[in-house]
């Protein structure tokens, strides 16, 4: 079939010559980046657009779905919302009946599973060019859209009553991918949002259409009636009951990650928790290269939000899954519009309601919402406030955030990551100086060092010179059999050939006893001191001691024999020094313990907002300090263990 | 036939930009292990240590360091 783009005669060609189907419509302006006889690719293909059909989908947007043939075959590349999908028909696939259909249903469709995203119906209202069928105007069909989430979408065309159902499979894909040149003359592309100046049929004032063929729907900014821009001319609908009170004025243009935006809507929301209806507020964005996109505020939190493919989420018992990352659910509110100003691309009217999920997984936001024949996801990413400032020129006042946002990042986590490396390095490094320790022996002997008491010349203990090397720690370790009984010792180490020297001192203690019918006991026999590195060479230990009880050395016949401390001592070199690897743990658990207690709190406050329940999911960062707290226990034990082991050498 | 390229109606996650914090975090860790290496492999001590010098006269006789009387004395403890 082909239409004549200037008489709009359509004529079929058959079997037996050439029929004339007589006028078709005019054709509905529509801003598009696609054009007849424009040439584009797909992949490695390239492709001419030959023809095109406009189609009023039932709740009243228009789509146009360009026929495009390639060498060898042909496809449709449809255009609805901003959104572009090259589809083929896939012949004698399997398919299920509508009936079986709903939104969010899975089903496996020429061996590939796909989530219903919608079911609707369309009807023929205009076409251009040259199609593959005969279209027949104000002639409607059903048809359900799918994708599987991994960017494939197909749509089955169930016709009217008694048809064939067709499969169309294919892939959404990307303006810029499809390198679009030539055509018909037409406005640049790179031209920006054509607008169009109406006035309000109620009170007269300007309206101006951003997306033109795109809208359907329009709200006048001065008197708040809702007007109906499907029917050529603009019809008033009703009256809103609030006036609507944007902080971003319509018409400004903003720059985000996907491109140049611009507010052409605004609708404020409530959501119903517990009975009570809490306000949000969405700006709608719009570029005809980007489609449409979303600008949410709710308690002074900004979103930028993504529409995507149902079948990109998938979920699981606790909430949602998408990229691989788990989503945990937020809230399930029903959501409802409370007043609108601006256009929109479906017929919004005040007081319409959908049902809606949110699953959280900070700085993004997975929301699902459903109505009767057609399912939505999206993706938010949390913005500041001078985020959203900087990308509208930085001109806007915007006010102040109130509480913790849905999807707002724990500012703490980011500390989180250097804590944790920090913690495991210091594990791995306590690991590797335990087992690397030498601990040589250099001296060990039971010494009875000669007690005195204050005041008196000491009489001290001097051992055979020993060697010591350089650049090794030197512990003393001191034992003493005492029972009741204190002892102290001062021990030097005197460099034979310099005369350096270096003291320790250490006092040991035990006192046992039983008191009323308790036995107890207290203090420690052994004691430790380590001094730090020494110079290389001939060293001589000298100890002298005290002691409290100097009447315990046995009295025998004739002159008692000199009070004596025994004092099983040793003298090592390179041991290994778990304090430091204690204080370097706890040195970085003071702003671990800091961020964890912000942390637990920030999502406290988070939760408190949640309609599952304020315990929520627990905290990365506190589930993290109770793992760490468990594993660090652990590998001390093992550190200690090696250590010891070593000592034991 | 099919493309390649990411698909719009998937669009990948957002991150969380790493604030100064995490500069801060990453800073103060470098430091503590840092600081907390150097101690283990110097084998220093931290804080003051007991040393001294014989002095050099009595240095000069063999064993003179056992005759020089500049030990510790004082103390000492018990119950």
């Amino acid at each position: 079939m082909r239409v004549c783009s200037y008489c709009h005669n359509a004529v079929l060609r058959t079997d037996r010559g050439v029929d004339s189907l007589g006028k078709v419509a005019d054709l509905v302006p529509i801003e598009s980046p696609l054009r007849l006889f424009a040439e584009g690719h797909y992949g490695s293909e390239s492709f001419l657009l030959v023809g095109m059909a406009q189609l009023r989908h039932a709740a009243g947007g228009l789509t146009q779905e360009w026929y495009a043939r390639f060498s060898g075959t042909w496809g449709w590349l449809a255009e609805a919302q901003g959104r572009f999908y090259m589809t083929f028909e896939v012949a004698g696939a399997q398919l299920p009946s509508l009936e079986s259909l709903h939104p969010g249903r899975q089903v496996e469709i020429d061996n590939r599973m796909y989530t219903v995203a919608e079911l609707g119906g369309a009807t023929y209202i205009a076409a251009t060019g040259e199609l593959p069928f005969k279209l027949v105007p104000q002639s409607s069909y059903r048809f359900v859209d799918l994708a599987d989430g991994q960017g494939n979408f197909a749509t089955i065309d169930y016709g009217g009553p008694g048809d064939t159902p067709a499969l169309y499979v294919g892939q959404q894909v990307a303006l810029a991918d499809l390198h679009i040149s030539g055509g018909e003359v037409g406005p640049s592309r790179e031209a920006p949002i054509t607008s169009t100046r109406l006035s309000c049929p109620n009170c007269n004032a300007p309206i101006e259409i951003r997306a033109p063929g795109q809208s359907l729907r329009a709200a006048c900014g001065y008197c708040s009636h809702v007007l109906d821009l499907t029917q050529g001319s603009l019809r008033v609908l009703e009256k809103l009951a609030v006036k609507a009170t944007p902080q971003i004025a319509l018409g400004t243009s903003g720059t985000f990650s996907e491109g140049s935006l611009t507010v052409i809507g605004y609708v404020r929301r409530s959501a119903e928790i517990e009975g009570t209806w809490y306000p949000f507020d969405e700006y709608l964005l719009y570029a005809p290269e980007v489609g449409f996109r979303w600008l949410v505020d709710s308690d002074g939190h900004w979103s930028y939000v993504q529409p995507i493919a149902p079948g990109a989420v998938e979920l699981t018992p606790n909430g949602a899954k998408y990229e691989r990352v788990k989503f945990p659910l937020f809230a399930s509110a029903t959501l409802r519009v409370d007043t609108v100003v601006g256009e929109f691309y479906w017929q919004v009217k005040a007081g319409e309601t959908v049902t809606g999920d949110d699953y959280v997984a900070p700085p993004a936001m997975l929301s699902r919402e459903a109505s009767g024949e057609e399912e939505n996801w999206s993706l938010s990413t949390y913005m500041k406030i001078a985020e959203v400032k900087r990308a509208f020129g930085g001109e806007l006042d915007l006010g102040s955030t109130t509480g913790v946002g849905a999807n707002q990042p724990d500012p703490m986590r980011a500390a989180t990551t250097p804590l944790t490396l920090g913690f495991f390095a210091l594990v791995v490094l306590g690991i590797l100086f335990a087992a690397m320790a030498p601990h040589e022996l250099k001296f060990s002997q039971t010494i009875a060092v000669p007690v005195t008491t204050t005041g008196e010349s000491p009489n001290a203990f001097f051992s055979d010179p020993f060697a010591l090397e350089a650049g090794k720690n030197i512990q003393f370790k001191f034992r003493s059999p005492l029972d009741n009984d204190w002892g102290y010792v001062v021990a030097s180490l005197v460099n034979v050939a310099s005369g350096d020297v270096v003291t320790v001192d250490a006092a040991m203690e035990h006192y046992s006893g039983v008191d009323e019918g308790e036995s107890w006991s207290e203090g420690d026999i052994d004691a430790e001191k380590v001094v730090g590195p020494v110079p290389a060479g001939q060293y001589v230990l000298r100890v002298e001691g005290q002691r409290g009880n100097m009447t315990t050395a046995p009295v025998e016949l004739g002159t008692p024999p000199a009070p004596t401390l025994d004092v099983q001592t040793e003298v090592r070199q390179g041991v290994f020094r778990m304090r430091y690897l204690w204080l370097a743990f706890g040195v970085l658990g003071v702003p671990f313990l800091i961020c964890g207690i912000y942390s637990y709190s920030f999502e406290k406050r988070r939760w408190s907002n949640s309609t599952t329940g304020t315990s929520g999911p627990k905290t990365p960062l506190a589930l993290l300090i109770a793992i760490l707290a468990a594993v660090l226990s652990a590998l001390v034990l093992i550190i200690k263990a090696i250590a010891e082991s070593s000592s034991d050498d | 036939m099919t493309t390649e390229k990411r698909p719009p109606d998937r669009p990948p996650l957002p991150h969380a930009r790493r604030p100064v914090l995490f500069a801060i975090m990453l800073a103060f860790c470098v430091v503590v292990i840092g600081g907390y290496t150097a101690l283990a492999i110097t084998q220093r001590e931290l804080g003051t240590e007991d040393r001294d010098e014989i002095p050099a006269s009595v240095r000069s006789s063999p064993g003179g360091y056992r005759s020089y009387s500049f030990w510790h004395t004082g103390y000492h403890g018990g119950k």
